[in-house]
């Protein structure tokens, strides 16, 4: 067999030739092309949530509903609406946990802190009545068994058609308040967070298509260190000089990848999210 | 092959599925949650099963709603017929298309310090395959 590659810039082809005898030649040219609309380089896919599926594979733990969403689609394919349904939680940031009177979606995936992983996704601010009051943010989180430690980015629109913020959550300076500290990461410069182009039936506005974010988080369980940021087209940003939060828990030991939503009025509000792709980063 | 989904109604809003028990009690007349997981699939057939009711002269008549979205207004989809005891016989199932987006449960209780525990559960399917 002969295996032929494109020309490169300069013109310059590589050609491989079986040999009588030495017919396991192998050429490595690079990673397969991904098979998932994502914005990012890197990283070994070990999930795409796409929805295509009429039960999506991702479980709701609050008390709002995650569920998959036909009026909104994405790439062709059916998206995932978070609605809290009404129900209201307190505080005024998404917390150092995530808040079980809103919507907590999530996969979980079994990994006793021995990786780099990565967590991505497409979302849309849909419905009207989500420049304040609500938040919707992005958690990569794992037990111990004594310890939760959790990697968080709060996708804050910021007010009404405004530069979307992406927040962290500053674990040491988090553990050193007793509260959630937020530090703002990433400004998606010159593009509006939420405000316009909604898509609301009962308010007759019947925008479909929306504007769509997207967001990459990457973090290290071995360190329990931040790694990394991507907010739309703006440059990743380096996050290892930040700590994930450690917080006590005797809970479910597990990692999760988790998209919440919660708000802390009674006016209904809903975001939709697409694709989202867990990630193998080392 | 037709792909199913099992939906239990009784979640009440505010109630947390992760810590639903095994049935739900009411003393009073109460709405389930919204249920928009329902608008995927074609059709569905309910299950209502009353396993314990006391007070005097109780009775709880469960219906199935859909929304319309544009009007905001719910209208009835399936009514089980009144239960006044726990039987131990098997209600009656109700089906019907599932032509709406987001569904609820309404239980409308009267009688002299009626309490009923039951189970509703939407068993919802779709003849088309799971991943298209």
């Amino acid at each position: 067999m002969t295996v032929r590659l494109p020309a490169n810039s300069t013109g310059t082809i590589l050609d491989t030739q079986t040999e009588s005898g030495k017919d396991r030649q192998v050429v490595v040219v690079r990673e397969p092309v991904r098979p998932a609309p994502t914005r990012s380089v890197g990283g070994r896919i070990i999930y795409v949530e796409d929805f295509r599926g009429i039960q999506p594979g991702f479980w709701n733990d609050g008390v709002g509903v995650a569920h998959r969403d036909c009026d909104i689609m994405f790439n062709g394919k059916p998206t995932m609406r978070l609605d809290p349904l009404g129900n209201t939680s307190g505080g005024s940031n998404p917390g150092r946990t995530a808040v079980t009177t809103g919507v907590i979606t999530k996969r979980r995936i079994h990994d006793g802190y021995r990786h780099k992983f990565g967590m991505e996704m497409w979302f849309r601010m849909t419905s009207l009545n989500l420049t304040s009051n609500c938040w919707l943010s992005m958690s990569v989180y794992n037990r111990d068994g004594t310890n939760a430690h959790h990697a968080r980015v709060w996708l804050d629109p910021n007010g009404n058609n405004v530069p979307l913020l992406g927040k962290i959550l500053d674990g040491d300076a988090s553990n050193t308040a007793g509260s959630a500290v937020w530090v703002t990461a990433v400004t998606s410069v010159l593009q509006n967070g939420a405000g316009t182009h909604t898509y609301d039936v009962p308010s007759g506005r019947l925008d479909r298509v929306g504007g769509w974010h997207s967001v990459k988080l990457v973090v290290d369980f071995v360190t329990k260190k931040y790694v990394s940021l991507a907010l739309d087209g703006e440059a990743l940003v380096d996050l290892s000089a930040y700590n994930m939060d450690t917080t006590a828990s005797t809970g479910f030991a597990g990692m999760h990848h988790s998209i919440e939503f919660a708000a802390t009025t009674s006016t209904r509000r809903f975001v939709n999210v697409a694709n989202v792709i867990g990630t193998l980063e080392d | 092959m037709a792909l199913k989904l099992t939906v239990p109604m009784w979640t009440l809003v505010g109630d947390n599925e992760q810590s639903l028990g095994a049935g739900k009690t009411l003393t009073a007349s109460n709405e389930s949650r919204e249920y928009p997981e329902l608008g995927s699939f074609s059709k569905a057939i309910f299950l209502l099963d009353v396993s314990a009711a006391s007070g005097t002269t109780p009775s709880l008549t469960v219906k199935v709603q859909g929304f319309n979205p544009a009007a905001s207004k719910w209208h009835d989809v399936v009514t089980f017929a009144a239960q006044t005891a726990a039987t131990g016989t098997v209600i009656a199932p109700q089906s019907s298309n599932l032509d709406f987006i987001t569904y609820k449960a309404v239980f409308t209780i009267t009688g002299t310090t009626p309490s009923f525990t039951f189970t509703l559960v939407a068993i919802a399917h779709v003849e088309e395959p799971a991943v298209q």
